[in-house]
């Protein structure tokens, strides 16, 4: 099991993120929260990239920056920004990361064709990655953080630069992989999260918000979430969400404590919390 | 306007500015700090001829020559060595009495003795002259810094160089290499015509053209330094894109290029007048109006007849253009490197060649000594060192001409 | 694995190739230049000068102390300073009169051009490779520490298994990268010497009986240990690889230790830099412990070649000062890197 333990992380006079506790054991985490609200700050300080200054990261009750390099090895990281060897192939980038993941020489070839097969870059295998698409490289992303089968997959923003088809097959692989393991994923694509995580984390104003399941934190809207195509006759105190074209009409959907007149009640979506939850930092 | 000193801001920051100070600071205290108080101390050894230059002006008229009476003065001077000499007793137990005496002892030499004799005789010999250079040395008074020996080198010296100067073995001997070194040839013709009348001091010009290699070749490499990272931090980071696809375009390129090389020529500049303050300190200004043109210590030391100003101005000039030339050539570099260790990898060479260059063809400036000058062209073309400036700038900044009118064709991915 | 992964990168980046190169084409210029100044080997191999080198014994009688006196005059030294540089030169003594007992005679190698080879060979030739080796070295340790952080990598490789060792790994790899590279440039420099100048080498004779004066000076060509010319080339050869990794150790502290690239190679510039200042500036006096403790540093070492193994002038006072300076600068820049690495450890990556 991966804990946070009262996590806190200042930079100077800046505190990203203020006493977290956070529990992980088998499933998909999705950290939902706008930018700038300690995302990135979280995942790295998972990937040991940066640490904790107050409060402590536990793996299996064991501080992950003393288990170094026993804990690293149970982990894929795949990073926002995403640095590759231009003049290398996928295969040649794979088999150096594969070296310093310390995987074992006689495995290393079978499981790098397993993987570029899996996100679908078999045909490209030995070309260089200078040519490649954004969508290419962050599939060789993904085959990176899985080389060494981790117990513990970290993923930030993984899916950017993903067209739709290879964002399903993504969402489908994730899902699978967390059968038998930890996934932490950072997403602003709330459609990513709603299929395939097992539990949702929010953060706000630097402190852990909620953490539970889709369903259950998108059950504290229920009743609150309605539906529109007269958003300027509404005489309540409501918070706009979104709008959609239909037949003609613009429907808006809106939250509000109470109906009104023809707004008609909706089942309430991630979005519709992370547009709720969030509105003070939207404003 | 205000994109041009954008660039301008991208390239001087405190930090550049912090860097520059430390090596400006190291290369004063432990370089040129020296220079000029060897320039200084040069120059207390040369009290005759400051005197005939404030007597007499900028050149000295073979009528002024016999006015100041050199073999007068060293008459003089040989009776007060003489009276030291048969003063001290470690001439005179030797049986030496006067100066003539000395210089006889001396000639002599270790002829004809054995090891052990010829050693006691070398131990003697030095015994005498530090006596001789030392008795005096330190009174307090300025015209007594110099003993007599040194005084009466010195007029020796000025005698050969205005009274001689037509027996010179250096001029005969480059006389007869005319076919060879055409310039020095006619050099040594305008001396002749001029009576070798100028009144530089001998220490000026060495004194000046170390001190203009040492800030010359700083300038060029903190040139280097100073323009590189800021090209190459817009590709690095893929802000070029967003350049070249705003209004500004790849207009943009040549705005860079102007702030870099404007940058260099402000810098060169400011470097040569900051340097230049110690030595006008030093009094050097005082002969701005001399000519270059003489012969010392039997040799041709200058070649073309232009006033020390003329030539001061000439050295800074050049100084400008290679460092200009460093930009173009750093900013052509920096375009195709993707990041700032591919540049560092890039521009280590190329400040080591413009080293290389500076010492191997540059410096010596307008003398005989010039490896360009000498050993290359043998004495054919005229300021050799200021046309391979000219040239360096000039291909400096075609090369990066036609680089950056390519550029408006090229396919740009990230 | 990740040892040959990281070789790989630097061996075959094609900017330190080129550098490589360079310092060939380089060498091979300076080497023509000289082949066709060099006066033809028949001028100087006269039958007279022969026999004259074989009667003499430069060794017979020579009083080290004499080569003190000397500087003592020259540099005007006094007190302590003076007394430094006597000390050195009386414990020279024993060695010229073991020289001297061996009654070894000069002889005449090289096709006569003894003192004009032995200054192109080891007075230019190995100042020229030594240094361009060294500054190869500190480049591809510049280059070998910052690559990850130049890819972007940083993140996926610190998150890895080997995590910020791999560090560590690109240390050793860096020191086997400037070793090659060291060897490509000092072979063909050396192939190339040796091609263009014909000489029959005596590689077993004493290399202090060999040549009869030290480089640009009058007094005798005298080494702490009795080496023979091939040892004294294999000798050269091994500061010269060893200031090679020295400068290694410099720039991948600095490259580990700084964050910027180029506040690294800033750094790198100044502390060259202040070496040579401070060792060519009137600060320190001749003859003092700080000089001499100064004019270890590899900057000197490069520009002081011709004196390595012998007694290094007045500015030096320490016997065997070369090897001297290897270690005492060697250790510090590998403190340096232990510190860089451990700052690495606790750096935060952004």
């Amino acid at each position: 099991m991966l804990s946070l333990n009262r996590v806190s992380k200042q930079y100077g006079n800046f505190m990203a993120l203020e006493e977290i506790d956070l529990e992980f054991t088998q499933g998909v985490y999705a950290l939902l929260a706008p930018n700038g609200a300690g995302k990135t700050t979280l995942i790295k300080m998972l990937a040991t990239l940066i640490f904790p200054t107050k409060g402590e990261i536990l793996w299996n009750g064991d501080d992950i920056i003393a288990l170094d390099a026993a804990y690293r090895d149970l982990i894929g990281y795949l990073p926002q920004d995403f640095g590759y060897y231009r003049n290398h192939t996928p295969r040649e980038f794979l088999r150096y990361m594969a070296a310093v993941k310390c995987l074992k020489r006689e495995q290393v070839a079978q499981r790098i064709d397993e993987l570029l097969d899996l996100v679908g870059l078999s045909d490209v295998r030995d070309k260089k990655m200078r040519k490649f698409s954004g969508g290419m490289i962050q599939r060789v992303g993904i085959a990176q953080a899985m080389l060494n089968n981790p117990r513990i997959l970290i993923l930030d923003e993984p899916t950017a630069g993903l067209d739709p088809k290879e964002r399903v097959r993504f969402r489908n692989l994730i899902s699978s992989l967390s059968k038998d393991r930890i996934v932490i994923l950072s997403t602003h694509i709330v459609s990513d999260i709603e299929t395939i995580a097992s539990s949702v984390i929010l953060i706000k104003d630097r402190r852990l918000f909620a953490q539970d399941s889709p369903g259950s934190i998108c059950q504290q809207l229920n009743g609150k979430i309605f539906e529109t195509d007269a958003v300027d006759d509404l005489d309540i105190p409501h918070l706009l969400l979104t709008e959609r074209q239909e037949n003609g009409q613009t429907i808006t959907r809106f939250a509000s404590e109470q109906g009104s007149g023809e707004a008609r009640s909706v089942t309430p979506n991630l979005e519709d919390v992370f547009l709720y939850v969030y509105r003070d930092e939207e404003r | 306007m205000s994109l041009f000193f954008c660039e301008w801001k991208k390239i001087w920051n405190w930090r550049v500015v912090g860097l520059l100070f430390t090596f400006a600071a190291l290369m004063w205290f432990l370089v040129l700090k020296v220079d000029v108080q060897n320039y200084k101390t040069l120059m207390t050894s040369a009290h005759y001829q400051r005197e005939m230059f404030e007597k007499y002006g900028t050149t000295l008229e073979v009528e002024e020559l016999d006015e100041y009476d050199i073999p007068g003065k060293m008459t003089a001077v040989e009776e007060e060595l003489d009276n030291q000499i048969s003063s001290d007793m470690l001439f005179t137990n030797h049986g030496i009495h006067t100066y003539k005496e000395y210089q006889t002892f001396m000639a002599n030499g270790m002829d004809g003795m054995d090891e052990q004799a010829a050693e006691r005789f070398f131990k003697l010999a030095s015994q005498m002259d530090e006596q001789l250079w030392s008795n005096e040395t330190r009174k307090g008074s300025q015209k007594l810094l110099v003993p007599p020996v040194g005084r009466l080198e010195m007029l020796a010296e000025l005698q050969n160089r205005y009274a001689h100067y037509e027996q010179s073995s250096a001029l005969h001997g480059l006389t007869r290499e005319n076919q060879n070194h055409p310039v020095a040839a006619e050099a040594i013709r305008k001396i002749q015509s001029k009576h070798n009348n100028s009144l530089v001091p001998t220490a000026l010009q060495g004194s000046v053209s170390r001190y203009a290699s040492v800030v010359g070749v700083s300038a060029i490499l903190m040139t280097i330094l100073i323009v590189s990272p800021s090209l190459t931090r817009d590709r690095a980071r893929n802000v070029y894109l967003l350049q070249y696809s705003s209004a500004a375009g790849r207009r943009i390129l040549w705005i860079q290029l102007a702030a870099a090389v404007s940058s260099a020529c402000i810098f060169s500049l400011v470097v040569i007048a900051v340097s230049a303050i110690p030595l006008l300190a030093a009094g050097m200004g005082d002969y701005f109006g001399v000519s270059m043109l003489f012969t010392s210590y039997s040799s041709l030391v200058f070649l073309y007849e232009i006033t020390f100003a003329q030539y001061v101005l000439l050295l800074a000039g050049m100084i400008i253009l290679l460092c200009a030339a460093a930009a173009c050539f750093t900013f052509v570099l920096a375009r195709f490197s993707t990041n700032i260790m591919n540049t560092i990898l890039k521009i280590v060479p190329l400040g080591l060649a413009f080293w290389i260059l500076y010492l191997g063809a540059i410096s010596d400036t307008f003398t005989p000594f010039n490896m360009l000058f000498s050993s290359v062209l043998h004495g054919r073309m005229v300021m050799p060192e200021l046309i391979l400036c000219v040239v360096l700038a000039v291909v400096g900044v075609l090369t990066v001409v036609s680089i950056l009118v390519r550029e408006r064709k090229t396919d740009v991915s990230s | 694995m990740v040892y040959r992964y990281e070789l790989k990168k630097l061996l075959l980046s094609p900017l330190l190739l080129t550098l490589t190169l360079l310092c060939v084409l380089a060498n091979l210029t300076f080497l023509l230049v000289e082949h066709d100044n060099a006066p033809s080997p028949r001028q100087t191999n006269r039958p007279e000068d022969v026999l004259a080198a074989q009667d003499a014994s430069i060794f017979d009688g020579y009083s080290a102390a004499s080569i003190a006196e000397s500087y003592i005059r020259w540099y005007r030294l006094e007190g302590t300073n003076a007394e430094h540089v006597r000390a050195k030169y009386d414990a020279l003594q024993p060695v010229i009169d073991r020289k001297a007992a061996a009654d070894e005679k000069p002889q005449l190698h090289f096709s006569g051009q003894v003192s004009d080879v032995h200054v192109l060979l080891f007075g230019k030739l190995l100042k020229f490779f030594s240094q361009e080796v060294g500054l190869l070295a500190l480049l591809t340790a510049l280059l070998s520490a910052v690559y990850e952080q130049m890819r972007g990598t940083e993140s996926i490789v610190y998150a890895s298994r080997v995590g910020r060792q791999v560090q560590l790994t690109k240390l050793w790899v860096t020191l086997s990268a400037s070793a090659v590279l060291s060897l490509m440039v000092i072979g063909c420099s050396l192939l190339i010497f040796f091609a263009l100048f014909d000489f029959a080498i005596p590689w077993q004779a004493d290399v202090s009986s060999v040549f009869d004066h030290a480089l640009g000076e009058t007094k005798p060509f005298i080494t702490w240990n009795d080496l023979t010319v091939a040892e004294y080339l294999w000798a050269s050869l091994g500061i010269s690889m060893g200031l090679a990794w020295l400068c290694a150790l410099i720039g991948f502290a600095a490259g580990t230790g700084f964050r910027s690239v180029y506040a690294a190679f800033g750094a790198c510039v100044l502390l060259f830099t202040a070496f040579d200042l401070v060792a060519r500036s009137s600060l320190l006096p001749v003859g003092s412990m700080l000089k001499s403790a100064w004019g270890l540093n590899p900057m000197w070492l490069w520009k002081n070649s011709g004196t390595w193994f012998t007694d290094g002038r007045a500015e030096m006072l320490w016997a065997n000062f070369e090897r001297l300076g290897l270690c005492a600068y060697s250790i510090l820049f590998a403190s340096a890197v232990w510190g860089a690495y451990h700052l690495l450890r606790r750096r935060e990556i952004h």
